[in-house]
């Protein structure tokens, strides 16, 4: 068992020899509870897990939130616009567990096209592997992503209907801009800025939403290693799987911090 | 304006119906026309599964499966299958994977040879030097055959591992056996350290599972490192060997052999006929696990609440409970529920108190409420057992009930079943789901409880100087209010959680100010293990 180091040296060494262990060698100690297999390990173990349901619900939310938000202010006085609206916000009060739940029932038991809960079969990437991944990531993939972009849709509606009266977004509509160039070139990329703001600000909520997608689905990620850990009292894996949150989600938040300019020219640096 | 303001009050509403009609959906009960359509659904699934092409979701044909519900939810540690270390606590090792020198059938408290060929042969009048006869014809499940050498390798790594082992039992035998040796091919002695009268069950099963788990002797001798050995794909003695699992612990197939016959307990096969697989597989919260259930997505659940039972029997008439009357289940269970209090702090060191404590529950009520009727009293720190019973209850019975306070009062309730049976046709549980007569009865809620006598309580109560203040609750001698906190299981123990609120709340009605503390799995182990601790738990 590698030494914890807590009791050597000056407290400063001892903080040095912390964020060693925690930013260069990924060591967390051996898990308690699967001793003295180490932590980083299951962690490695569980990462791709979270990252590849977190990531391509966080994306697809934000995407399909915001596109249906910009059809929704653009066109506010369609009658469509109004059903968009309302799926906003009927979605974006229901916690996750509400969600997941609601959809275990509808797609899992009254109409049983996709499975109550995970089970990942061993053995190399195949196509059938993927496909067996794809199958039972639906479900909590849908919970996130329902709980995801009805916030999206309210905020790009009100932030598109407001940037379509601005006066710039007239100017471009009397000399003749098609609704369409207008809607994506002038609305969009105006309203767009402060929902990359919104998303850098909102990951560590997305995060906790996927902890708790995962216990109730039984996937297995992070948050699902992170709750077994609390059970057994394993509290190394606790402060592994802590940490690597914490440092993924400061990492997703400085890299959409630093795509921002990719947005808004006006604070490129030259 | 006037259609904005409306529209949003509009969507408001509708918001709020179906998030309401999103909660209530959860709840167990649905229209009977779903209800129809589950059973069908249930029946159609049974009929496909006892017909070839329905597979699993680990690919085995279904109605060769048996599917287990694991008791343990996921295992932490799903690739560690050496014995001399803490295993993955998968549940097929010590049922099919395993062998051992002697078995336990606790149903009725008899312990029999399993891989010895008959029970210990006591070698001294001081208990301490044991012959033991192994079965000739058993093989490992690589075609190897079991021998005296493997039970003499399996002492050796015992001893070499003491130090470094992770797994408790190793020291529990190498601090129980002095020396061995191997007589011949199927006969080995063993001396104890000290007299042994529990030299089967020690060097064999006790209940859950055996200290002494025999290694293949030519598998382990290869190993370097015993310790760090992972053993992933354990060579078995017992009928079953691990063909698949999860890394990520949520499930684990367990394949039949195709010579189990001459595994460590083929021989016990009566009715010709085992699963060729078995599945454990967690399939979720209890929420989930009971729509699972009720899919027939698995066969057998060992944990579930009450009223998840019903909820899922109502939708599935193939679920079975072991009993058609209360309490339903086998409840000769060795492990028991019950409140454990540290005796060293006060006011808890007075017996006066804890017999305070014991006639302020109502216990009828707390089973009622809580389990739905579905429990088993015991009145003494023993499981009241089938076994037991004639041994053990109903010779005490006549002790029980002549047994006094050093008031005079007599605090044994021998009627508790009858009028919890009385209790529970007056809530509306049918007639013909009540055990009828005394006997029946008694067998199915226990022998007796103490008295729910809140009076005598208070009597009590006050005999030591506590007494209640202006707001009905209990005083320390000081004056101050006694605060009794309560650990209790959070969520991954509902039955016991809600045993914990409702004894809680029988005692809050008695006076007595109670603050419930839910912990998580690994804290309340540790709460167990503190025997300092001030608070009393639930266990």
């Amino acid at each position: 068992m590698p030494s914890s180091g807590l009791c050597k040296g000056s407290l400063f060494s001892q903080y040095l020899s912390y964020l060693k262990r925690v930013f260069i060698t990924q060591d967390f100690g051996p898990s308690f509870s699967s001793f003295p297999k180490p932590v980083s390990e299951f962690i490695l173990q569980a990462l791709p897990w979270t990252v590849g349901l977190l990531g391509t619900t966080t994306i697809l939310s934000w995407t399909l939130g915001n596109s249906i938000g910009l059809l929704a202010g653009f066109f506010h006085n369609n009658r469509g616009a109004t059903i968009l609206e309302v799926i906003g916000v009927i979605l974006y009060p229901i916690p996750y567990y509400i969600i997941a739940l609601v959809l275990l029932l509808l797609f899992a038991y009254i109409w049983p096209i996709f499975p109550l809960s995970t089970t990942m079969r061993p053995g190399p990437l195949t196509l059938e592997k993927i496909s067996n991944i794809l199958y039972y990531s639906f479900l909590p993939a849908l919970a996130l992503v329902l709980a995801g972009f009805g916030w999206n849709i309210l905020s790009m509606k009100s932030l598109a209907y407001a940037a379509k009266e601005e006066p710039f977004v007239k100017y471009a509509r009397l000399k003749g801009v098609t609704s369409w160039t207008n809607m994506t070139s002038y609305v969009f990329r105006n309203a767009l800025l402060p929902q990359v703001t919104a998303l850098a600000l909102s990951i560590g909520t997305i995060f906790n939403g996927a902890v708790v997608t995962e216990i109730i689905f039984s996937y297995p990620g992070l948050g699902l290693l992170m709750r077994t850990a609390v059970g057994n009292g394993d509290f190394n894996m606790l402060y592994g799987t802590i940490s690597v949150s914490i440092v993924a989600v400061a990492t997703v938040t400085l890299l959409i911090d630093l795509i921002y300019p990719l947005f808004d020219p006006r604070i490129r640096y030259r | 304006m006037y259609f904005r303001k409306n529209a949003v009050l509009h969507l408001f509403i509708i918001a709020t119906l179906l998030l309401v009609v999103a909660c209530t959906a959860i709840q167990p009960t649905v229209d009977p026309a779903a209800v129809e359509a589950m059973s069908t659904k249930a029946a159609t699934a049974i009929a496909d599964s006892e017909g070839e092409g329905t597979l699993t979701d680990v690919g085995t044909p279904r109605h060769e499966t048996l599917i287990f519900q694991t008791f343990d939810r996921q295992t932490a540690n799903p690739d560690q299958h050496n014995p001399l270390m803490n295993y993955a606590q998968w549940r097929g090792f010590r049922e099919l994977g395993w062998g051992a020198l002697w078995e336990t059938d606790t149903g009725a408290g008899e312990s029999y040879p399993e891989v010895a060929a008959e029970m210990p042969e006591v070698l001294n009048d001081e208990h301490t030097q044991f012959r033991v006869k192994l079965k000739e014809g058993i093989y490992w499940s690589d075609g190897v055959e079991f021998t005296a050498d493997d039970i003499i390798y399996t002492l050796d790594a015992y001893f070499e591992v003491e130090d470094k082992s992770n797994a408790a039992r190793i020291k529990r035998i190498t601090n129980y056996v002095k020396s061995y040796q191997k007589i011949d091919d199927y006969t080995v002695e063993i001396e104890t350290n000290n007299p042994a009268y529990d030299f089967h069950t020690v060097m064999g099963v006790y209940t859950w599972g055996s200290n002494f788990v025999i290694l293949p002797k030519h598998i382990f001798e290869k190993e370097e490192d015993l310790v760090a050995f992972r053993n992933t794909k354990p060579v078995t003695l017992g009928p079953y060997t691990v063909k698949e699992f999860d890394p990520n612990g949520f499930w684990q197939l367990w394949e039949l052999r195709e010579d189990w016959q001459r595994s460590a307990w083929g021989w016990m096969d009566e009715d010709g006929y085992m699963p060729k697989y078995v599945l454990y597989k967690d399939f979720g919260p209890e929420e989930t696990r009971t729509l699972a259930f009720v899919q027939n997505e698995y066969d057998v659940d060992t944990f579930m609440s009450p009223d998840s039972i019903k909820a899922a029997q109502s939708r599935n008439e193939y679920i079975t409970t072991f009993s058609d009357t209360l309490p339903y289940h086998n409840m000769d269970d060795a492990c028991s529920y019950g409140i454990l209090m540290n005796l060293l702090k006060a006011p808890l060191d007075k017996p006066e108190v804890r017999w305070a404590l014991a006639l302020s529950l109502d216990l009828k009520e707390v089973g009622i409420n809580s389990l739905s009727g579905e429990f088993h009293a015991s009145p003494l720190s023993m499981v009241d057992t089938q076994v037991l019973r004639p041994i053990y209850f109903e010779p005490l019975v006549p002790w029980l009930e002549a047994f006094e306070l050093p008031d005079g009062y007599k605090p044994f309730d021998p009627n508790f079943a009858k009028d919890l049976a009385t209790r529970l046709l007056e809530t509306g549980v049918p007639e013909s789901e009540l055990p009828q007569g005394d006997a029946a009865i008694s067998e199915a809620f226990g022998i007796g409880w103490w008295k729910y006598d809140p009076e005598e309580a208070e009597k009590l109560m006050n005999s030591v100087g506590m007494t209640k203040n202006d707001e009905g609750f209990y005083t320390l001698p000081d004056g101050s209010t006694w605060e009794l906190e309560l650990v209790i299981p959070g969520d991954w123990n509902k039955v016991m959680q809600r045993v914990g609120f409702s004894i809680a709340d029988s005692w809050g009605k008695a006076g007595i100010k109670v603050n419930v503390r839910q912990v998580d799995n690994a804290e309340f182990g540790v709460v167990q293990g503190q025997p300092l601790f001030s608070i009393p738990e639930l266990s």
